[in-house]
């Protein structure tokens, strides 16, 4: 069980680490995190969602989370998260037009130069896009 | 292992959800402050309903 819970913790430190990484050398305005495949999201996992869509910000990218699963959200407001500041959608399409959207607003017309996709096979992790400029 | 307590109990879905999360964030505590610890997992029962407190 300890195993489990640090190797759950770095699995997400890694995803950090390599979304920022990503954002910058792709140029990305956009973050899309997928997670439809999370049977939980505790307070570590909601707490470093919002510190991605944080990190992002700051590198001037957009993050928008999508596919949580109706158990979890309830949970998570049980829990007393709402996930101040992360932007969600219902799922990857809906997601992509909310970024298509709010880039458009600011003046830029979607011209995606670059798509990144990530998927991390150690359950339970998200997966997550990083979209060119 | 949590969960399948959880689901040999018959909670429904969002009942297992809070008991795993509940888990994870009691595990999460165990290591980080208290630097490890045992999970005991056990079923309690009342007269009226099994799987339900």
């Amino acid at each position: 069980m300890t195993i489990q819970v640090e190797m759950h913790d770095r699995l997400v430190m890694t995803l950090q680490d390599e979304l920022t990484h990503s954002i910058v050398k792709h140029r990305a305005r956009g973050v899309l995190i997928d997670i439809s495949a999370l049977e939980i999201v505790d307070s570590f996992i909601g707490r470093a969602l919002g510190d991605i869509a944080s990190m992002a910000r700051i590198l001037d990218a957009e993050t928008v989370v999508v596919g949580m699963r109706p158990a979890v959200a309830i949970t998570l407001v049980e829990l007393g998260l709402s996930l101040p500041g992360v932007r969600t959608a219902l799922n990857a399409e809906r997601g992509m037009a909310l970024i298509r959207q709010s880039l458009g607003a600011s003046g830029r017309h979607g011209r995606w130069r670059s798509f990144v996709r990530r998927r991390w096979r150690s359950n339970p992790m998200p997966t997550s896009s990083a979209c060119g400029r | 292992m949590t969960r399948e307590l959880a689901v040999a109990l018959g909670f429904r879905l969002v009942d297992q959800t809070k008991i795993v999360t509940a888990a994870s964030e009691l595990a999460r505590n165990t290591f980080v402050h208290g630097g490890g610890g045992a999970v005991l997992l056990e079923a309690l029962t009342t007269a009226r309903a099994a799987g339900s407190g």
